[in-house]
C-alpha cells in the first residue's frame, strides 16, 4: 500500500490471487449450474422444446400416425374460418371479462375486512379459503346441484325473493353467467395474496393519515389502493391467464354446451387434439391462445404504468 | 410497536383528561366499534355464502337421493318410515295425517276420484246467466277457495254489455252459442266435493236452470235423495289404511286376479279383486301391479350355475321355486344323472342354468329398483347383475343376478285385514319421517365398480401421485432455489428472469408435444407423465423457496463452510431444517395441484385402474349418462376430505408461508 509502484513480485501475487479467486468463482458457477440443472433440463425438455415443436406442428397436418406433413399456414387459415374457434374465443374472453373483475373485487373486499384486527381471523380466513381447496371437479359437481332448475339451491334462494330462476346450465343465455358466478366462489388463493400485500403496507402511513384526520374512504383511496396496486396487478395478471385457460369446470359441467354456449377455448383445443386427433390444427390453436394470452398480459403490464404504484419511484 | 399502542390506548394515568380529548377518543372508539361490528356482519354474510353450499353438500351426502332435490328443501337428512309388504322385497312408505282429531300413521292402499258438485237446491239459489259465448274471454286456470279446500277452475272473464266485467265459471253449453255461467265468488261456499263413483252410481236426473236442462244425477245422501250436478274438475284422493295392513300383503301373478266390483270399506269405497283360481279365499284389494324380476344372489350363481347345451335340456315348463314361478327344465348330465334346473339366461345354443336344489336364494325384486345393473357373463352366456341390492329387512347389501324374465305381479291385501280405510287429499298427507343420517351413499360410492376397479383405487392412485410429486418437488426445488439464492455465477440473473417468465407461460401450448414425448417414451397410460416433471422443478415453488432461502442469515452457514462442509451438506443440514414452513407450503401446494389435476390425467391415462380421484368422479354415470346423484355427492365429499384435512392442519404455514413480497416490481 505504501509503495506507489508495485514490485513485479507484488503484481504476480495479485495475479495469483485473481487466479485463485477465478477458479473458485468458476467452481461456484459450475456448482450453480449443477444445482439449477434439474430446472434447466426440465425447462429445455418440457417447455422450450415442446413450444418449438408445437410451433412446427402448427404448420403441419399431423394425426399421431405417420409423420407431420408441412402445409404452411393452412391450419391458421382453417382456424380463422372456423366458427367454433371464434365462438370459443368469444366465450373464453367473456368468461375472463366476468370472472376476473368479479373475483378480484370479492377477494379484495374480503381481504380488506380480514386485515383488520378482528376476533377469529384464522377461522374466517379458513372459511373463505375452503372453497378454493376443493378439487375443481368436486366444486363442479357441487354446483351441478346448486344450478339444478328444480330443487337446486340457487333457484330456491331466488324464489324467496319471488324470482323464478332459469334452467342455468341448460340455457344458452345463462350457462356462461352460471360458470362465472361459480368462479367467484373460489377466490381463496387471491384473497391470501391480497392479505399478504395488505400486511406489507407499513403502519406508519396510516398513523400519519390518522394524525391528518383522513377519513376511511381517503385512507383506502390514497394509501391502501396505491400501496396494494402491485399485488392487485400480480393477481389480475395471474387471474387473466388462468381464466383464459379454463377447462375443468366447463368440461365437467356443460361439456361446452348447450349449443356451444360454454365452449371454452381449451375445451375446443382438447377435443381437436385428443378426440378428433388433429394435432397440427390443435397446435395452431394452442399457439393462437399463447399469442392472445401474451398480448393481453403485455397490455396489462403496459397499462400498469398508469395505475400500479411502485414505492421505489418516489425515492 | 405493541408497547406504544398499549400506552396510547390504556387510560393508565390518573390525569384528568381534557374534555375535548375525551370526546375525540370516545368518538374514535365508537367509530371503530361500529366499523368492527359492520365487518363482522359482512363477514358473517359472506361466510354463509361460502360455507352454505359445502354444508348443503355434506347434508346431501347423508340423505337418500329423493331428499336431495326437494322444494321446499329438506335441510336435515331424514329417514322416511317404511313398513315391509309381507315377505316381499317391497316397502310401503308411511304418512301422517290428521284423522278424527288425532294424528295417525297410515299407508296408502289405493286412490279414489272425487269431483265437485252443486246440488239442485244450490243451483236454483244461484244467479245463473245464459250469455253469448263471444262475451266471454278464454278460460284461464285459476285457484279458487271452496268449502272443501283449494281447487282449480277454468275461470273466464264476462264482458257484460253494460261495460262491467265479472269472473265466472261456465257450467254448461246452452241454446245456440250461449254458455250458462255462474259467478266464481258465489260458487266457493256452496260447491261440494263428492266421490266420483258415488256421483256416477246415481240415476240420471234433469235439473232445469234458466230454461236450460242440465244433466245431473240423483244420489242418496244423509239428508235424503238429492239431485246434484257435477261441474268438475276431478281430483284424486289417496285411500289410506292402518299400517298393519302391510304385513298381510302378498305377491301374485297379475293374470291370476280378476275384478270383483266395488265395496265400501271403512269410510271409503275400494275396487276389489279376487283370485281366479281360488275365489273362495275371499276378496282382495290390489295395491299395485308392477313388473317384478326374479333375482338370484350372485354368490350362488358363481358357485353353482353352469352352462348347459341345448341337447342336455328337456322341455321347459313353468314351476314355482321359493314362491317364484320361473322356467325350469329337466337336465341330463354327461354321466346320465337327471336333474331339474332353473333357466337363468339363454344364449345361442347354450343356456345358463342352476340346479333347483341350489336355487334357494331365488326371489323377486321390483324391476324398477334394478336400474343400475351391469352386464356380466359366465362362459359367454350374458346376464345382468345389480350391485348394492338390499333386501327390505336386511342391513347388508349384496350383488344379485337378474335371471329369467320380469313379470307382472299384483301386490294384494285381503279385505278382511283392512279395518279402517279412509280417503284424504294428497296435500294433507305428510311423510312420516325422523332425522337420521344415512351413510348408504358413501357405502355405495365405495363399492362402485369402474372397469375392473373400485372407487377406493382412485384414492390410492391419487395418493401415490401426491407422494411422488412431493418427493420430486422437494428434491428439485430445494436444489434450484439454493442455487438461485446463494450461489454466484454469470448468467444467473438471466436465468432467474426466465424462471419468473415461465410462471406466466400458458401451458396448453406444450400439451400436444408433451403427449408425443410421453408416447415416444412408451409412458402413456402410466403414472410417469403425471409425476416425472416434478423432478425438474416448478417455477412458482422455486421462486417461493428462493425468497425464503434468501432471508436466512448468511452467518448460519459460514461456520459450516469454514468447517469444510460441501454445498450439498449446507443445503440439507442448514437450509432444509430452517425452511420447514416453506417446505410444508411446497407439500401443500403439490398435494393441492396433484389432487385436483384433471386435464393431464384425462390426456395421459386411459385405463380406469390408474385414474386419480378427480377423473374417477366422472364415472358415476351409467352408459346412458344418468348420474347417480347420491353416490356422486358422497364420493365428492370423500374426495374433498384429504385436502380439507391437510389444509386444516397446515393452514398456518400455507397462508403465512407464501412469501411473495419480491414479486412486486
Amino acid at each position: 500500500m505504501e509503495s506507489t509502484v508495485p514490485s513485479p513480485s507484488h503484481r504476480r501475487r495479485r495475479f495469483q490471487g485473481f487466479r485463485v479467486k477465478s477458479t473458485m468463482a468458476r467452481r461456484e458457477a459450475l456448482t450453480f449450474y449443477l444445482f439449477i440443472s434439474p430446472w434447466l433440463i426440465g425447462f429445455v425438455m418440457f417447455l422450450a422444446y415442446p413450444m418449438l415443436r408445437s410451433l412446427y406442428l402448427s404448420f403441419t397436418n399431423y394425426s399421431l400416425q405417420g409423420v407431420p406433413t408441412w402445409i404452411g399456414l393452412r391450419n391458421y387459415e382453417r382456424i380463422f374460418n372456423d366458427p367454433d374457434f371464434w365462438q370459443s374465443l368469444r366465450v373464453t374472453l367473456l368468461f375472463a371479462l366476468g370472472s376476473v373483475p368479479g373475483s378480484t373485487i370479492i377477494a379484495l373486499t374480503i381481504a380488506m375486512v380480514l386485515a383488520q384486527p378482528l376476533r377469529g381471523v384464522n377461522i374466517w380466513r379458513t372459511i373463505f379459503f375452503m372453497p378454493s381447496v376443493l378439487s375443481s371437479i368436486a366444486v363442479a359437481i357441487l354446483w351441478l346441484y346448486i344450478f339444478r332448475p328444480e330443487g337446486g339451491l340457487l333457484n330456491i334462494f331466488l324464489s324467496w325473493f319471488g324470482i323464478e330462476g332459469p334452467n342455468w346450465l341448460n340455457s344458452e343465455t345463462w350457462a356462461l353467467p352460471a360458470l362465472i358466478l361459480m368462479s367467484w366462489w373460489t377466490i381463496g388463493g387471491q384473497m391470501v395474496i391480497y392479505l399478504a400485500g395488505l400486511k406489507a403496507i407499513p403502519e406508519v402511513y396510516y398513523e400519519a393519515a390518522e394524525i391528518d384526520g383522513v377519513d376511511q374512504w381517503q385512507r383506502f383511496r390514497f394509501i391502501t389502493l396505491p400501496m396494494l396496486s402491485p399485488t392487485i396487478f400480480f393477481n389480475v395478471v395471474l387471474a387473466i391467464i388462468g381464466a383464459l385457460q379454463v377447462f375443468d369446470i366447463g368440461y365437467v359441467l356443460t361439456r361446452g354446451g348447450p349449443n356451444d354456449a360454454t365452449l371454452f377455448y381449451m375445451i375446443n383445443l382438447f377435443e381437436r387434439a385428443f378426440q378428433s386427433v388433429q394435432l397440427g390444427y390443435a397446435s395452431a390453436l394452442a399457439w393462437i391462445l399463447f399469442v392472445v394470452i401474451m398480448a393481453i398480459t403485455l397490455l396489462v403490464i403496459r397499462s400498469s404504468a398508469l395505475w400500479v404504484f411502485y414505492e421505489t419511484e418516489q425515492k | 410497536m405493541v408497547d406504544i399502542n398499549t400506552q396510547l390506548h390504556a387510560p393508565a394515568r390518573p390525569v384528568q383528561p381534557s374534555s375535548a380529548w375525551h370526546n375525540l377518543r370516545t368518538s374514535l372508539k365508537w367509530q371503530r366499534g361500529i366499523r368492527h361490528m359492520l365487518s363482522y356482519v359482512f363477514l358473517f354474510i359472506a361466510a354463509s355464502f361460502m360455507l352454505f353450499p359445502l354444508l348443503w353438500m355434506i347434508s346431501a351426502s347423508l340423505k337418500p337421493s329423493w331428499q336431495i332435490f326437494t322444494d321446499p328443501p329438506i335441510w336435515i337428512p331424514q329417514h322416511w318410515e317404511t313398513i315391509n309388504a309381507g315377505d316381499t322385497n317391497r316397502e310401503f312408505q308411511l304418512y301422517r295425517v290428521q284423522h278424527n282429531d288425532e294424528e295417525v300413521t297410515v299407508m296408502p292402499i289405493g286412490s279414489r276420484r272425487y269431483t265437485l258438485v252443486l246440488t239442485a237446491d244450490a243451483l236454483s239459489a244461484l244467479s245463473v246467466d245464459s250469455v253469448p259465448a263471444e262475451q266471454l274471454s278464454e278460460a284461464v286456470a285459476a285457484s279458487v277457495t271452496t268449502a272443501s279446500g283449494e281447487t282449480v277452475f277454468n275461470v273466464r272473464t264476462w264482458q257484460h254489455p253494460d261495460g262491467t266485467t265479472q269472473a265466472v265459471v261456465a257450467l254448461a253449453r246452452g241454446e245456440g252459442d250461449t254458455l250458462l255461467i255462474a259467478p266464481v265468488d258465489a260458487l266457493g261456499s256452496i260447491i261440494m266435493r263428492m266421490p266420483l263413483d258415488i256421483v256416477n252410481s246415481g240415476s240420471r236426473a234433469e235439473i232445469t236452470v234458466n230454461q236450460t236442462e242440465l244433466r245431473g244425477r240423483e244420489i242418496e245422501t244423509d239428508s235424503g235423495t238429492q239431485a246434484v250436478y257435477a261441474i268438475g274438475p276431478e281430483s284424486n284422493f289417496v285411500v289410506v289404511a292402518q299400517t298393519q295392513v302391510a304385513t298381510t300383503a302378498q305377491l301374485v301373478a297379475a293374470e291370476r286376479m280378476e275384478e270383483a266390483g266395488d265395496e265400501v270399506i271403512g269410510e271409503t269405497e275400494l275396487r276389489l279383486s279376487r283370485l281366479i283360481d281360488s275365489p273362495e279365499s275371499g276378496d282382495y284389494v290390489t295395491i299395485s301391479v308392477d313388473s317384478w324380476q326374479p333375482i338370484l344372489d350372485e354368490s350362488s350363481l358363481d358357485a353353482f350355475a353352469f352352462v348347459a347345451q341345448a341337447e342336455q335340456l328337456g322341455e321347459r315348463r313353468i314351476q314355482e321355486i321359493n314362491g317364484v314361478s320361473i322356467e325350469t327344465a329337466p337336465f341330463t348330465a354327461d354321466d346320465g344323472t337327471p336333474d331339474e334346473v332353473v333357466i337363468l339366461s339363454t344364449g345361442t345354443q347354450r343356456t345358463l342354468v342352476i340346479s333347483t336344489t341350489h336355487a334357494d336364494t331365488l326371489t323377486l325384486a321390483e324391476f324398477g329398483g334394478l336400474t343400475t345393473a351391469r352386464g356380466a357373463s359366465l362362459d359367454r352366456v350374458p346376464y345382468r347383475v345389480q350391485d348394492g341390492f338390499a333386501d327390505t329387512d336386511a342391513d347388508s347389501v349384496r350383488s344379485v343376478a337378474m335371471v329369467g324374465d320380469p313379470r307382472q305381479m299384483a301386490l294384494i291385501v285381503p279385505v278382511s285385514a283392512i279395518e279402517n280405510a279412509f280417503d284424504v287429499s294428497p296435500s294433507l298427507l305428510t311423510r312420516a319421517m325422523f332425522p337420521q343420517l344415512r351413510f348408504d351413499g358413501y357405502q355405495a360410492a365405495l363399492e362402485t365398480k369402474v372397469g375392473n376397479t373400485y372407487f377406493p383405487q382412485f384414492f390410492r392412485n391419487s395418493f401415490i401421485l401426491v407422494i411422488l410429486n412431493t418427493i420430486g418437488h422437494i428434491f428439485s426445488c430445494v436444489l434450484v432455489a439454493y442455487g438461485f439464492a446463494r450461489l454466484r455465477a454469470p448468467g444467473k440473473n438471466f436465468f432467474f428472469v426466465i424462471l419468473l417468465g415461465t410462471m406466466m407461460l400458458p401451458f396448453p401450448v406444450t400439451l400436444v408435444p408433451m403427449y408425443e414425448i410421453f408416447r415416444d417414451l412408451g409412458m402413456l397410460n402410466t403414472f410417469f407423465p403425471l409425476f416425472i416433471r416434478s423432478f425438474f422443478g416448478n417455477a412458482f415453488l422455486i421462486f417461493m423457496l428462493r425468497q425464503f432461502f434468501a432471508a436466512i442469515p448468511r452467518e448460519l452457514e459460514e461456520a459450516a463452510r469454514i468447517d469444510g462442509a460441501s454445498q450439498l451438506q449446507i443445503v440439507w443440514r442448514i437450509f432444509v431444517p430452517l425452511s420447514k414452513p416453506a417446505i410444508a407450503t411446497i407439500v401443500i401446494f403439490t398435494f393441492w395441484w396433484t389432487w385436483n389435476s384433471f386435464l393431464e390425467p384425462l390426456i395421459f391415462l386411459n385405463s380406469p385402474d390408474l385414474f386419480p380421484v378427480a377423473i374417477g368422479l366422472n364415472f358415476f354415470k351409467d352408459q346412458y349418462g344418468t348420474i347417480y346423484y347420491d353416490r356422486l355427492i358422497s364420493a365428492s365429499v370423500l374426495s374433498m376430505l384429504p385436502l380439507l384435512l391437510i389444509f386444516f392442519f397446515a393452514q398456518r404455514y400455507f397462508i403465512e408461508g407464501i412469501q411473495l413480497q419480491g414479486m412486486k416490481g
